[in-house]
């Protein structure tokens, strides 16, 4: 993964790569009303972008922020 | 640099029991603080840096431990009560110096959130240095933020500016809080570009952010 500057023109960009902890939680209810509570964490990459035309993005696996 | 005794600073440990009173001074070569409003005079440590013997050290490492609390001071410092708080970590070594028969003992102790680094949750993130190019490699590499080392000065400035940057207390370092969060942090490089206060570099290719040594950002020059 390179952390750079990249592209021509409108796409030009500078890149930068990092390893994210993600969480994510769910809970059940059994029969009994009993709740069982879940965590599962595991690690992604997150891509982050700031382009020449001032645009930033956050880039991971499961969402895609712009501004 | 000065000598060691200009530079360095005092760490005092009392313990008081039914039967007897211990007090234990030793010598900090490092410390970050952060003075906290109410009551005064009293800080969260984050980092400790003391050398002394083995029974003094034992002693100051099982206090910490403890959550117990300390006072501080040194060049620049007034006496301070200071507790590193829930699980903090310490790390112990030895130092040997020459002409003396035992070595002397090295214990530090770091803030469960000094050595955790970036607090999304807080967005506060504890820098042991304010010198512009750590600053910003360092927030840069903590919160993933794409950029090039010759934005570091304007960063510090945007830092400043929104008033983001807390000077903390230091014996032998110069540390501060960085407020924000990589949101914000990108909001502002967004606006310098937009306003032609930061540049992209002409060429394309790989951006190395400079790393730093401990030796270089504890250094009693840089003091």
């Amino acid at each position: 993964m390179l952390n750079g500057v990249l592209g021509e023109g409108e796409e030009r960009h500078i890149a930068h790569w990092r390893s994210v902890k993600f969480t994510d939680h769910w809970e059940e209810e059994e029969e009994d009303g009993a709740r069982i509570l879940h965590d599962r964490e595991r690690f992604s990459h997150e891509l982050t972008l700031v382009f020449a035309n001032a645009d930033t993005q956050i880039l991971t696996h499961e969402k895609k922020d712009s501004s | 640099m000065k000598n060691a005794h200009f530079r360095f600073g005092w760490l005092t440990y009392v313990k008081s029991t039914e039967r007897a009173v211990t007090n234990i001074r030793l010598r900090l070569d490092r410390f970050i603080g952060e003075v906290l409003p109410n009551p005064p005079r009293q800080a969260k440590a984050h980092f400790t840096s003391v050398l002394g013997g083995d029974t003094q050290i034992a002693a100051v490492a099982a206090a910490i431990s403890m959550g117990e609390c300390f006072m501080v001071e040194g060049p620049g410092v007034e006496p301070t009560r200071v507790c590193l708080e829930r699980n903090a970590h310490c790390y112990k070594g030895s130092v040997q110096i020459a002409g003396r028969k035992r070595p002397l003992r090295h214990l530090i102790g770091i803030s469960e959130e000094f050595a955790g680094g970036v607090s999304s949750a807080t967005d506060r993130t504890l820098l042991a240095d304010s010198g512009a190019l750590f600053v910003w490699a360092s927030l840069a590499e903590s919160h993933g933020i794409p950029g090039i080392p010759e934005w570091a000065e304007w960063f510090l400035g945007q830092l400043e500016k929104h008033k983001a940057l807390v000077p903390l207390v230091g014996i032998g370092c110069n540390p501060v809080l960085v407020k924000g969060n990589k949101e914000q942090f990108l909001a502002w490089l967004s606006d310098g570009l937009w306003g032609g206060d930061i540049h992209f570099p002409a060429g394309s290719g790989p951006v190395h952010l400079p790393s730093f040594e401990l030796r270089q950002v504890f250094s009693p020059a840089a003091n």
